[in-house]
């Protein structure tokens, strides 16, 4: 964050805290590439910036904004949602402000013992199990019935994906038809996080305190969160027979090799699709960081090639 | 490619051996096409990961 951005930010918060506020530190604190997230020391207490990226990913700071308001009225442990700027006059982008929440710095971010893992697991059977409607919790998407909640899901990353890409990709739109037509079906809609899983918590002394990074966060299908952290996020922290276990013994849950297979399907389906945006941010000049190439190339193409062997020729 | 998207996805379940056979010739090119451009990236893949040879 340069000099004027800093002081514009000093200026934006005195103004939404009602007095005048001296920010004493700046400091980036991730590598994520969605959003750029940073440590603010003020007079009057630590904040975090989280800060969108030109549109990577496709997703809104508002949509995500509103639904960490509506899950901490819910009672769910997520950093206090503070303020939304959406104009981009401030940072150049839309951006919100939370509250710091302490936790331990890990030097793996992925790194998380069993025990942690437990209470995780915990924390997100909990999550799948909040009264969203009850709790006034509004999404950009609303699906009628659970029915359709899933379709609703893969209509949503495709058209990110028509929406970015220079041209039709023949092997994500077959994934897309194999989706629909292989959609388990669903009893309940739930929120599901979207990037569930080691990394996008704040841990301390063997207990989740915050569940982070909710830009994926929709209604769905929960069995994408389970898989999500089980084949991806997950999958170095701990053996798949260690984290299905606690899966098992905590949430209670059990699915077929039939029914993980097509979540990691959806879940790379998600990533290939979300991937594209970065290419078209990096060539429309709104982030010139190598990283969006990379990701808009390579790692789309490292995604569908997994979701290709998966999705299979039937 | 559009076209090539309509095949894939309309020919998902293929019964007769003719449309079978299209599709599987069709995806196997897609598929090799794939697999050329993640060779030639691979580089890139590693950069991304922290992994830069030292050469």
């Amino acid at each position: 964050m340069n000099d004027i951005e800093r002081t514009r930010l000093e200026d934006y918060v005195s103004r939404q805290r009602g007095v005048r506020t001296t920010i004493a530190d700046v400091r980036r604190l991730s590598v994520g590439h969605s959003r750029a997230m940073h440590r603010v020391d003020t007079d009057g207490g630590t904040f975090v910036v989280r800060v969108e990226q030109g549109g990577v990913f496709g997703t809104r700071s508002g949509e995500e904004f509103g639904l960490m308001r509506g899950l901490a009225d819910a009672g769910y442990p997520v950093a206090p949602a503070l303020w939304y700027e959406p104009t981009g006059d401030v940072l150049g982008q839309p951006f919100f402000v939370m509250g710091f929440v302490e936790g331990e710095e890990l030097a793996d971010e992925r790194a998380m013992d069993e025990s942690t893992a437990a209470d995780f697991v915990r924390v997100l059977a909990e999550l799948h199990a909040v009264d969203w409607e009850g709790a006034g919790i509004k999404t950009d998407i609303v699906p009628d019935s659970p029915s359709v909640a899933t379709h609703l899901q893969i209509e949503r990353w495709a058209d990110i994906y028509r929406a970015a890409a220079p041209t039709v990709i023949p092997l994500l739109e077959e994934a897309a038809a194999w989706l629909h037509r292989h959609a388990p079906p669903l009893e309940r809609v739930s929120v599901v996080h979207g990037d569930a899983g080691p990394g996008n918590v704040v841990q301390a002394n063997g207990r989740i305190v915050a569940v982070t990074d909710w830009e994926f966060a929709h209604l769905g299908d929960p069995a994408e969160d389970w898989s999500f952290c089980l084949a991806m996020r997950g999958a170095r922290t701990m053996p798949r027979e260690t984290w299905m276990a606690l899966f098992d013994q905590i949430a209670g849950v059990r699915m077929n090799e039939e029914t993980w297979t097509y979540w990691e399907a959806f879940n790379l389906f998600k990533g290939a699709c979300a991937n594209t945006t970065c290419l078209a941010v990096f060539e429309s000049g709104a982030n010139r960081a190598p990283n969006m190439a990379i990701i808009g190339t390579v790692l789309h193409r490292s995604f569908l090639r997994r979701l290709v062997d998966l999705v299979g020729p039937s | 490619m559009a076209a090539c998207a309509e095949v894939l996805a309309a020919s998902l379940d293929a019964d007769n051996i003719v449309e079978h056979d299209a599709r599987q010739r069709l995806r196997a090119l897609l598929v090799d096409h794939l697999d050329n451009d993640l060779a030639s990236e691979a580089v890139l893949l590693d950069a991304f990961r922290g992994r830069i040879p030292d050469e």
